[in-house]
């Protein structure tokens, strides 16, 4: 550790900061009044460097007659977390926003206000973050009062305020979803676009919203909570699971079993590599460039498998849960999976060998979707978004959980800042991750795989961090009594990256849109149709599916 | 260039692979995660499964005579737990992996078990096979703290509370009066 984060704080602000203590090892607790919190986290987060992990409030009005509001950030070089923690009192619900200086707090200010009904005074635009556009602006579903099965009565339908930019009218607004081919989830984005030139962006997320954090509160136990985090994500479902489990084991004060740390870091690779292969093979066919699609998933298929042969699924594992693993890996099938991994590192070198031999491929990602470090780190940008721009970040690497400590790896890091910086990052972690399945497959220790958990105290607040392959996986976690938790938040990796999109779109082409928001890898489904705008005569065109195979877009 | 070569290389070596579906068939892979099946003649309607099941695909419907439990398969998210806590081994995963359906029926499976009455104050309280079988694990102990124990098993909660309450009570006024 070369400085404490936490003593510079208090050194820059002694009489702001109220209060620190240790939560647990690498988790610090800062607490603060309301008033100096936007100054403190300014300076956390531009000054010392950390990055945004989540900002989490909540109800504690039953038991405290409070609101917590706590800003998790993170410093990987330092392998420091520090909850930064304020509470607003019940009739003031109310906090001094920080997106003003420290932009990505954005979203989450955004979805404090809709969903626990603080207010972030001072934010440039609190609009709408994941509820309906007709869901009635008093109503606050994570507030404890809100019971599950409420029947709400749905406000007059207006419309969502998108941004503009000043001279909107004399530019074309494309609509961009929310389904489209290059985002698998229903996100909305909307371009301005002078002819090929993209001047103006806005998206709306939160079309999948269902509550899940509610649910985990209010119906379900702390052990079935996995099997709903991991459904959290298709793709990266046992990082989710993982986060989960680590933040309650972090509660518990319990480590999991030998055995089972080596299989978690198994499964965890395993669907990274999953993951990387599936995004370079859609990445592939956002360029136009279908033979790597088939190529690239034909490896996959492989990974697939690997899946099947652990843990009897391809997908949505229930491997990962708290205390260990559901399954252990028995001697035979390990030493099939240790051939197939053979088989996949052999394939995926050769492929990508020839791939990277391809030139029109490098020059039609290169340049393309620029994220300058300096921007990567004022956003927060999490993952292959931030090592590609620069920023040198790996949990597995800075808070080393599970086995990682004793396993070698290298976290490759881009200065490029581009959709091909991106992609390399992508395409070496792959043989990285092929390189620790391997380690793990040969050197797993014996012993048991699962310690069941005797007693979790109440109130304790944990934050439980996972390298999923789309960036920092932080889940935040506050355990209750009677077998459920008191809050829980997840902060998938695309929640900190979709909002850079923004910086990358600008001035590009719409012809690179899809491969620069697929970038940034979103968790996301298709499109048939757009509708394009004029804005000048007011006409209206769909275009058909059809003829948009024959476009660029 | 050479890159170019390369994927035409690679293209023709690995050739087609992928699968003529359905008409050609995977075998389901060792211990997958299928269909859930419920053994219809072993399950003894405790309800575990009921308790852990995280989407609410199994669920319960308690009538006078009768104990229904009904498993929807269009909640199912395969996790697996209600077979872990089956203390009877009723439920299996099937190899079954083709669940698609083209109505909402297909996908529903019901299970019905007679209740049986408490033998003190006649309510309906458990079903006639966990009865059977809370007497079958518990019948050889040898500890016999009531007289019978097929009398106790056979007491609806409440009665059991109220017969317990009523001997111990009896216990303390014999201890008392003995000092």
């Amino acid at each position: 550790m070369e400085r404490n984060i936490v003593e510079e704080i208090r050194g820059r602000f002694p009489k702001e900061v109220t209060a620190t203590s240790n939560l647990r090892g690498d988790i610090w607790l800062v607490e603060l009044r309301k008033e100096h919190l936007p100054a403190v986290i300014e300076y956390a987060h531009n000054t010392l460097g950390g990055n945004l992990l989540t900002m989490v409030a909540t109800d504690r009005v039953d038991t405290e007659d409070d609101y917590l509001i706590d800003y998790v950030l993170g410093w990987y070089r330092q392998g420091q977390i520090i909850v930064f923690r304020t509470t607003a009192r019940r009739g003031d619900e109310s906090f001094t926003s920080v997106t003003p200086m420290v932009p990505c707090a954005d979203w989450y200010e955004r979805e404090t206000k809709e969903q626990l009904g603080l207010m972030p005074v001072g934010h440039p635009n609190p609009r709408k973050l994941l509820m309906a556009d007709d869901w009635p602006d008093d109503v606050f579903p994570m507030r404890k009062g809100f019971k599950l099965d409420t029947q709400i009565p749905t406000k007059e339908r207006s419309s969502f305020p998108f941004e503009a930019p000043e001279d909107a009218p004399m530019f074309n607004v494309i609509p961009y979803g929310p389904y489209h081919f290059a985002i698998h989830e229903p996100i909305y984005f909307r371009f301005h676009a002078d002819g090929e030139r993209i001047r103006g962006v806005d998206l709306r997320a939160g079309f999948n919203y269902r509550g899940l954090e509610k649910i985990a509160e209010t119906r379900l136990t702390y052990e079935t909570i996995p099997f709903m985090a991991e459904r959290v994500c298709g793709i990266c479902g046992s990082a989710h699971a993982e986060a989960y489990s680590r933040a309650l084991e972090g509660a518990a004060s319990i480590e999991p079993p030998e055995r089972a740390k080596w299989i978690r870091v198994a499964m965890l690779e395993m669907e990274r590599i999953h993951s990387h292969l599936l995004w370079l093979g859609v990445a592939s066919h956002m360029v136009g460039f279908d033979t790597g699609l088939m190529q690239f998933w034909r490896v996959r298929d492989k990974v697939m498998s690997l899946a099947e042969l652990l843990t009897g699924n391809r997908k949505l594992y229930g491997m990962i849960v708290p205390g260990g693993v559901r399954r252990d890996i028995r001697e035979d099938k390990r030493k099939v999976a240790l051939k197939v991994v053979q088989e996949v590192q052999t394939e995926y070198e050769e492929l990508l060998s020839a791939v990277l031999d391809l030139d029109t491929l490098k020059r039609r990602i290169s340049g393309v979707g620029h994220l300058s470090n300096e921007e990567a780190r004022r956003h927060s940008v999490t993952g292959p978004m931030a090592r590609g721009s620069g920023v040198d970040m790996d949990v597995r690497r800075d808070f080393p959980y599970e086995a990682y400590g004793s396993l070698e790896f290298k976290t490759p890091v881009e200065p490029g800042g581009d959709v091909l910086a991106r992609t390399l990052i992508r395409a070496n972690d792959t043989l990285e991750s092929i390189k620790i399945m391997r380690q793990v497959l040969e050197g797993i220790p014996g012993g048991s795989v699962h310690k069941p958990i005797d007693y979790i105290p109440p109130d304790v607040t944990s934050v439980g961090l996972v390298e999923g392959p789309r960036g920092t996986d932080a889940h935040y976690l506050i355990t209750g009594r009677d077998n459920t938790v008191y809050r829980w938040r997840v902060r998938a990796p695309t929640y900190a990256n979709l909002p850079a999109a923004k910086l990358m779109l600008e001035g590009e082409t719409l012809a690179d849109a899809s491969i620069i928001i697929g970038s940034i890898d979103p968790c996301i489904s298709c499109a048939e149709r757009i509708v394009i705008v004029n804005m000048k005569s007011g006409v209206e065109k769909v275009v058909s599916g059809e003829d948009l195979g024959r476009r660029p877009i | 260039m050479s890159g170019i070569i390369k994927l035409l290389r690679l293209g023709i070596e690995k050739g087609r692979v992928t699968y003529r579906y359905p008409s050609e068939r995977k075998p389901a892979p060792e211990g997958l995660r299928g269909r859930p099946e419920i053994g219809f003649d072993t399950c003894i309607g405790c309800g575990a499964c009921v308790r852990v099941c995280p989407p609410n695909a199994l669920t319960v419907e308690e009538q006078e005579e009768s104990w229904k439990l009904r498993l929807f398969y269009g909640r199912c998210i395969m996790c697996g737990l209600c077979e872990e806590v089956c203390p009877v081994d009723a439920v299996h995963f099937s190899e079954e992996y083709e669940l698609a359906s083209t109505t909402k029926e297909a996908l529903e499976v019901e299970l019905q078990l007679r209740r049986v009455k408490c033998v003190s104050c006649g309510a309906y309280f458990t079903t006639e096979r966990a009865l059977n079988y809370t007497l079958s694990e518990y019948g050889e102990l040898s500890y016999d703290l009531d007289k019978s124990l097929k009398e106790t098993v056979s007491l609806c909660p409440e009665c059991k509370k109220t017969r317990w309450g009523d001997a111990s009570a009896d216990a303390y006024r014999r201890i008392k009066d003995e000092q």
